[in-house]
């Protein structure tokens, strides 16, 4: 499956209209019938040793998506390419070679570590059933990992309920890294931390991430620590990229409505800086009844008559920066009469429909 | 006690501190009296500006491990007609402070040991030589409190999810506030009522959310239904625990907006609870920050977020990025952890994270020092500058 280019720049991980669709009603014989649309059409690329920061609201399919590309949860079409290689279709044991490459960091330390097993035994477990390094020297290995990643070797042999939320997260890093992946995925990593921690593991992810050549996606809803610490970015709502492009280009330059009401929202300490603050009115509609149309048209400020009922396209609008909303779709903008007039006629024919009802 | 390196506790002293914690939740038990005459709790107010002043107060938990000092002498005014926030980690006593003032405090196991918290209400007046009574929180009987909490003092909490009960209905739960302060209001009035203070938090159909259960909502309107609650019975004080926390940035941005305007538009005070410092910066009017339990410093959100001056504010306000800046230097991080609260020594709590410790600092607990009206300090680093 490997192409030149690909080599070229060096890409490890390509996601290609990459789909996750939940069953949430059956027909009487089982066949799922509505679907919830968690992931839809969602295409990127990740050179190694960069960062790529997926934010969005709640509910918007962030952690689908990471679960997804590592194969957690089976797709319902599009392709995945880890380092040139299809992965979309293959078995579980196949994917077995994969794993170690791969990692996944978790939100809430209070729950991913096992509580009757040492940190000793939490770190050396992956290591040992990999064959990462030869027997005799797991201890030593995994002592250094330990090191790496801010924990003393006095912690070795301790239960997680002893250590704080940072030092639990630390673990987690700890863990994931043991088995020498090439791509983390950090799903929410410093949500649950305080604002001082917070600090300390954002710095110990970024000097990790050099001394290895790491490549993270980084899923997180803080826009100030996606902004800080990743390369590209992509705004997803209700399962939809919105926008997507280098980090610098999106947040100087934000073309869709949505991701200006987004930077707009972010509380900054500061008590004179005045922000021109877009309030966004209603809430996100529930994403197993997504609106026709653009799904941001319900609570969008520069919505016209073709968003009701015309899906936009996800188009290039400058180099390595893509939007998905039709005012920046030229053929959409030209014709503006012709969609308002398709729009009417479709809102007659409802209209006809309802009362021969 | 002897200061221990572990954190293993023997049987033998299991057995002491559980001795002890009886022998003391007993002692303050027996202090909340019935019978109480409101003479007994009326206190002078040192500005009758304020609506709530906190001085000295002290709550501590009897813990099987040992004695929590959750709130440990922490001093400050909530000015009428004002923002205060407040901010600090998780575990510092940000929140015991609001259910100390609340008398929401879990008993027998917390109590508050010092202190006063004097409310400015106008059951009571001025006293023969014109200073504004007011009632002292800590001493008051729990009959009288009901009289005032929820409907002087109303609190929003974190969690818009647990805090509504979900098995009554948006509207017998608004109801209920109305019915608990004024006995004699009818049905028809209390659902009117309900219903304009659902109009008031911008909630476009008020009849609608009135008669559905709480699972219904997402969680921006259950937050706007908990501000409702609170704004029912008129309030002089809302105390915000957090209440974005659990939101979304773009439905935090509606409720921060709709918290600023009510405020303007009641009149009342709000106490902002909040670890988030780009909160405090865009609503508060005052600052308090805490840590272990104490008021590290406080002052107005100008100057504790343009001239702050204990390291802990300055480590703080550092070591988040800001969306507005391009940097990609390293972020400075506050080395160490927050102190176990158990037996904390007599010196600045803050001192093994501190990066510009100096001799004095081995010392008793730094007093509070003046910088300015407004601005408090608690630092050795200040002290000679003063003198």
């Amino acid at each position: 499956m490997a192409n030149e280019t690909t080599f070229e720049k060096d890409i490890i991980l390509e996601v290609k209209n990459l789909k996750k669709y939940f069953p949430i009603e059956r027909s009487f014989f089982g066949k799922p019938i509505k679907f919830l649309r968690a992931v839809d059409n969602v295409s990127f690329t990740l050179e190694r040793g960069k960062t790529i920061g997926i934010v969005g609201e709640s509910g918007c399919g962030k952690t689908t998506l990471g679960r997804t590309i590592l194969k957690l949860y089976d797709n319902d079409g599009g392709q995945i390419l880890f380092k040139g290689n299809d992965i979309t279709n293959i078995s579980s044991s196949q994917m077995r070679k994969y794993r170690t490459q791969m990692q996944l960091i978790f939100q809430d330390p209070y729950s991913s570590l096992p509580p009757r097993m040492t940190i000793g035994n939490i770190i050396s477990e992956a290591v040992k059933v990999h064959n990462i390094v030869p027997k005799e020297e797991v201890l030593e290995y995994v002592l250094d990992i330990m090191d790496k990643c801010g924990l003393q070797q006095s912690y070795f042999d301790r239960y997680p309920h002893e250590f704080s939320g940072g030092q639990r997260q630390r673990i987690c890093i700890a863990r994931a890294l043991a088995v020498k992946p090439e791509l983390v995925i950090c799903d929410e990593p410093v949500s649950a931390l305080d604002v001082s921690i917070q600090a300390q593991i954002i710095n110990l992810l970024k000097e990790l991430q050099i001394k290895n050549n790491l490549t993270y996606m980084f899923i997180s809803h803080d826009l100030s620590v996606v902004k800080y610490i990743t390369d590209q970015i992509m705004v997803m709502y209700l399962g939809n990229v919105m926008e997507y492009g280098d980090t610098d280009e999106i947040f100087d330059n934000p073309l869709h409505p949505y991701t200006k009401a987004l930077f707009s929202a972010v509380p900054v300490p500061d008590p004179d800086f005045k922000m021109n603050r877009i309030i966004l009115s209603g809430d996100i509609p529930s994403p197993a009844n997504p609106p026709l149309g653009c799904k941001f048209h319900t609570r969008c400020k520069e919505c016209m008559n073709v968003c009701k009922f015309k899906e936009p396209e996800y188009l290039e609008v400058k180099p390595n920066h893509f939007v998905n909303c039709h005012l920046f779709n030229e053929e959409v903008m030209n014709n503006l009469e012709e969609y308002d007039r398709q729009y009417e006629e479709m809102l007659a024919q409802e209209k006809e429909e309802e009362n021969n009802e | 006690m002897k200061v221990k390196k572990t954190n293993y506790i023997s049987l033998k002293e299991s057995r002491q501190i559980i001795k002890y914690n009886i022998q003391q939740m007993k002692h303050y038990e027996a202090l909340k009296r019935r019978n109480v005459e409101p003479i007994e709790y009326t206190v002078k107010m040192k500005n009758p500006n304020n609506i709530i002043e906190i001085d000295n107060l002290k709550t501590c938990f009897f813990t099987d491990n040992g004695t929590v000092m959750s709130v440990n002498g922490v001093s400050f005014d909530i000015p009428k007609n004002s923002i205060v926030g407040v901010v600090g980690e998780s575990g510092c006593g940000k929140s015991v402070t609001s259910l100390s003032i609340m008398q929401l405090v879990q008993s027998p196991q917390g109590q508050i040991i010092d202190g006063q918290i004097r409310f400015n209400t106008d059951e009571v007046s001025l006293d023969e030589k014109g200073n504004k009574l007011a009632y002292d929180i800590t001493k008051m009987p729990t009959q009288h409190m009901y009289n005032i909490r929820g409907k002087d003092i109303t609190m929003i909490f974190q969690e818009p999810m647990t805090s509504l009960n979900p098995v009554f209905t948006i509207g017998y739960q608004l109801d209920e506030v109305s019915f608990i302060h004024n006995p004699e209001i009818q049905k028809e009035e209390a659902k009117k009522h309900s219903i304009e203070m659902l109009n008031k938090v911008g909630i476009s159909m008020p009849e609608r959310v009135y008669s559905s259960y709480p699972h219904e909502l997402s969680g921006g309107m259950r937050q706007r239904v908990m501000i409702a609650m609170a704004l029912a019975g008129n309030p002089k004080l809302i105390i915000a625990d957090e209440p974005t926390t659990a939101l979304d940035v773009t439905i935090q941005a509606q409720i921060l907006e709709l918290l600023k305007d009510l405020q303007k538009k009641e009149g009342c005070s709000i106490m902002l609870i909040t670890h988030d410092l780009g909160v405090i910066a865009e609503m508060a009017d005052y600052v308090v920050v805490m840590y272990a339990g104490k008021v590290i410093e406080k002052g107005t959100a100008k100057e504790i977020f343009h001239n702050p001056m204990h390291p802990y504010t300055i480590g703080l306000q550092k070591s988040k990025p800001l969306i507005t800046s391009n940097s990609n230097e390293p972020l400075y991080s506050i080395p160490g952890q927050v102190p176990s609260p158990i037996n904390l020594p007599n010196n600045c709590y803050f001192k093994g994270r501190c990066t510009k410790c100096i001799n004095k600092c081995n010392g008793e607990y730094p007093k509070e020092i003046k910088v300015s009206d407004t601005h408090y300090v608690s630092c050795y680093l200040y002290e000679e500058s003063e003198e």
